[in-house]
């Protein structure tokens, strides 16, 4: 079987699993509800489909995986390496990544803002970075980790336990960081994560945190080539294992520096903007 | 009870209550902030995901043919809740100088009924509900205080003074009564001729 037809197979398998299903159903009305009045908070809408798409994803992705180990004996005689499989399945991810895309067009096309000033005091890259870190990476990365976990681990519940997992973590560092705004410490572990903030409403102004979004989106590009890899390296032997575990350790090195870079780079202070007010240090 | 015992799927019960005792460690450290209640709202999801597993029967083709009934079955298996119970209870009383013991006690019991009412009504049509069971109440726990709108209108936890919508208590003592409801209905039904497990169907 190519690998055109395999991941055509398991694409067509995950998009009928329920939970992606309703993930993407949670999506659309999430986006039509939240962009039906004005925006104040730019960070409420992109939250939704990174948890769902994401969240979600990466828990469907994860038990479709699984469900390899439990038709091993059937997969293990057909012609078919396992690792193509595998990529088949990474593949498949592209799935989710082109619903999170079309939702970002149209969180762009619909969302209507308050004013510049809602989405703080970035660029328009940043803005634009911002925006492809929080909904289209994170429908890439989260699916991508799922089929990585799902190729290593076999019990099914792992899957929703990493989810809740890394909302909990998303919940500490956004509660540190909006409490601690200028530490050094807290902005080390809000961008230690697959999904991160980087303004917040306060009622009357968005305050914009520090770190740098294009940073970030490259960081989280680098844990999708770590999940991919790892996913890989389930099935490898011999001269492709050695080259995947050097592709690893390439890939550790960039995320370093990506993330170094997303801590490093951007603003040094916190600012705060107010409507019709230019950016302050808060 | 032992034999019954011995098959259920601890490794998922236990594994999903270290990770809800960690998740609401981080709640009761942080539970003058703002934080505090979300994580502990999302450590009570997971145990409510660990409960969910106790009614797994990787051997249900055999053991729902035994002359031992549902409700004896069950309620064997309802032993398994005191391993989440435990790591709930802990929760409850670590954080217990600043939020409300009863309304956390009864959050609590409400997620460790809801999951296994799920598992309970899913345990008719297949022998391991877990997986399935634990997603559903997952999402019945998580997705309405991911969701802004809702998450204002309901509340699963006991909420901070002031705040409007449905109290947690309210809240609690419907889908507990609803859970109890659903586990009494299930293991008064017979499970034994699931067409698509029992092997005298196929």
């Amino acid at each position: 079987m190519t690998l055109v037809t395999l991941t055509r197979y398991e694409a067509r398998r995950y998009v009928r699993s329920p939970v992606l299903l309703v993930a993407l159903a949670l999506t659309a009305y999430a986006i039509y509800d939240l962009t039906r009045n004005v925006v104040s908070d730019a960070d409420e809408v992109p939250t939704y489909p990174a948890s769902f798409l994401g969240g979600f994803g990466m828990v469907a992705a994860c038990w479709l995986a699984q469900s390899m180990h439990r038709s091993e004996e059937a997969l293990g005689v057909a012609p078919t390496p396992a690792r193509i499989r595998t990529v088949a399945l990474c593949l498949t991810a592209l799935v989710p990544f082109a619903c999170g895309v079309l939702s970002l067009i149209a969180i762009l096309v619909f969302r209507d803002v308050a004013g510049d000033w809602t989405d703080g005091a970035f660029s328009t890259a940043d803005r634009t970075a911002v925006l492809v870190s929080q909904i289209a990476l994170p429908s890439l990365g989260g699916p991508l980790l799922g089929f990585a976990l799902g190729r290593w681990v076999r019990a099914a519940w792992v899957g929703p336990a990493l989810f809740l997992i890394i909302v909990a973590w998303i919940l500490v560092v956004e509660g540190l960081a909006s409490t601690y705004r200028d530490s050094l410490p807290v902005l080390l572990m809000r961008l230690f994560a697959p999904f991160a903030f980087f303004t917040t409403w306060n009622g009357d102004g968005v305050e914009t945190w520090r770190g740098s979004p294009m940073a970030f989106a490259g960081w989280q590009l680098c844990l999708c080539g770590l999940a991919v890899t790892v996913a890989l390296l389930r099935d490898a032997e011999g001269h492709a294992r050695r080259r995947l575990i050097a592709t690893l350790l390439v890939l550790s090195v960039l995320a370093v520096a990506t993330y170094t870079l997303a801590v490093t780079a951007g603003l040094h202070h916190p600012v705060i903007t107010y409507p019709g007010y230019p950016p302050q240090p808060i | 009870m032992g034999t019954l015992l011995r098959g259920a799927g601890w490794s998922a019960i236990a594994g999903l209550t270290a990770c809800a005792v960690a998740v609401g460690a981080c709640g009761v450290a942080l539970v003058h902030y703002a934080v505090g209640r979300p994580l502990l709202a999302t450590a009570f999801a997971l145990l409510a995901a660990a409960s969910a597993f106790a009614l797994d029967e990787p051997a249900s083709a055999v053991v729902d043919v035994t002359p031992s009934g549902p409700a004896a079955q069950t309620a064997a298996r309802a032993v398994g809740l005191t391993v989440p119970l435990c790591g709930g209870l802990a929760l409850v009383l670590a954080a217990a100088p600043t939020l409300p013991v009863a309304g956390m006690g009864l959050a609590l019991v409400g997620n460790l009924l809801l999951g296994f009412g799920i598992a309970s009504v899913a345990r008719l049509r297949t022998g391991e509900p877990g997986v399935w069971a634990s997603s559903a109440a997952v999402f019945v726990l998580i997705v309405p205080s991911m969701y802004g709108p809702l998450d204002r209108r309901i509340h699963m936890f006991p909420e901070a003074p002031g705040s409007n919508g449905l109290s947690s208590n309210t809240w609690w003592w419907l889908a507990g009564t609803a859970s109890l409801l659903a586990i009494t209905i299930a293991v008064r039904s017979d499970r034994a001729f699931r067409p698509s497990r029992s092997p005298v169907h196929r």
